[in-house]
């Protein structure tokens, strides 16, 4: 009886590191919505690299964090609660380097259609390059991933991944409420 | 009187009873005379009985075949780490007050982290990152819609296309103009 005791504990001690362990080092790739960018650090050029990976537990304290007594504050607390993971870097180009990095877009364009992700927007302008692909659901057409992958003429190259459940209308909503700060001062972290 | 009583009164008198049989005999005896010299008397006899002495036969333990129990004393490998620790009341103090601060310790620590770990400059940076990410989404998104209006329907499409109904109306125009003439 007594061994039968100390063999629960034990058990229950392993079961309890296993899952702290687990939720320090998930595992997104197991994800639908989830893109392996590689490694951009070849590409970038000077000072100017943001690198963001904001995990689930993190987000799920945004989420605590935000929620507050407006109902604005509230769907952005829901919003990101229901995020898994986000991953951004942005940062200069070369225009030496520019067309390596283009080459390697279009590698993770063909391996997001093999992933069957749908593409929302190509555009292609005077040295321009924007794509944004979405993964839906298979069964109820809500988008899980959302991918952006954009070089600017001035050689400034983004590249998003947000994982989880994305609500597009609330996102479009909450940026023009909120005057959340843009692009520059994502640089200025 | 009754066997039951009776059966009470040489519980009683021999020590067998319990506190509320014994209280309700000696209640019952003070009333009653017949109670009461029927419990004088097994007292006396219950005396007698205890006062005797039995003496067994010379031999009669020895050839008592006894097994021993099979079962085995239980005993924990922790006791003798219990018993140590207990047995000193400053160790045991000093014990007691070490396994508080360690719950308390961990319960504050807990809370200040947030239950993940993160402290709240950590958390304040995140919800700076998540609303900029969130931006920057949603300025690709405006910027992508302001190009297809301004640039891609007003000069890819709208400007050939009214160049196109311009030179159809010229056409027109001409036309009608030759068949004036003809």
């Amino acid at each position: 009886m007594k061994n039968l005791i100390k063999l629960t504990i034990a058990l229950l001690l392993l079961s309890g590191f296993t899952m702290f362990a687990q939720n320090q080092d998930e595992d997104y790739s197991k994800y639908p919505g989830y893109v392996n960018f590689g490694d951009l650090s070849v590409f970038e050029k000077g000072d100017e690299v943001t690198e963001v990976l904001i995990d689930q537990n993190l987000l799920k304290m945004v989420a605590k964090f935000t929620k507050g007594k407006e109902d604005s504050s509230n769907a952005l607390s829901n919003l990101i609660g229901g995020l898994k993971l986000i991953r951004v870097n942005t940062f200069k180009v070369s225009p030496s380097s520019k067309g390596e990095l283009l080459s390697k877009v279009k590698l993770i364009e063909k391996d997001l259609k093999k992933k069957k992700w749908e593409r929302m927007v190509k555009a292609k302008s005077k040295g321009e390059i924007t794509n944004i692909f979405v993964k839906t659901d298979n069964n109820s057409d809500k988008i899980i991933g959302l991918t952006i992958m954009s070089i600017d003429k001035s050689g400034e190259a983004s590249f998003v991944n947000i994982v989880g459940n994305i609500d597009m209308e609330t996102i479009g909503k909450l940026s023009n409420k909120f005057d959340i700060p843009g692009l520059d001062s994502l640089n200025n972290k | 009187m009754n066997q039951k009583l009776e059966n009470q009164i040489i519980s009683v008198a021999y020590g067998d009873a319990n506190i509320w049989q014994k209280i309700k005999i000696m209640f019952l005896a003070k009333k009653n005379k017949d109670v009461a010299k029927l419990l004088s008397e097994y007292s006396k006899t219950a005396e007698s009985v205890k006062k005797l002495t039995v003496n067994f036969p010379d031999g009669i333990l020895e050839n008592l075949n006894v097994q021993p129990s099979k079962t085995k004393p239980v005993k924990s490998s922790m006791a003798p780490a219990f018993s140590f620790i207990l047995n000193r009341p400053v160790l045991s103090a000093a014990t007691v007050t070490a396994v508080l601060v360690i719950v308390l310790v961990l319960l504050f620590s807990g809370r200040s982290q947030n239950n993940y770990g993160y402290t709240e400059a950590q958390i304040k940076l995140a919800d700076k990152q998540v609303k900029q990410t969130l931006a920057l989404v949603s300025n690709v998104f405006n910027e992508t819609e302001r190009t297809l209006e301004k640039d891609v329907f007003v000069n890819k499409v709208g400007r050939p296309l009214s160049q196109s109904v311009e030179i159809v109306n010229n056409l027109f125009n001409g036309g009608s103009r030759n068949e004036k003439l003809n």
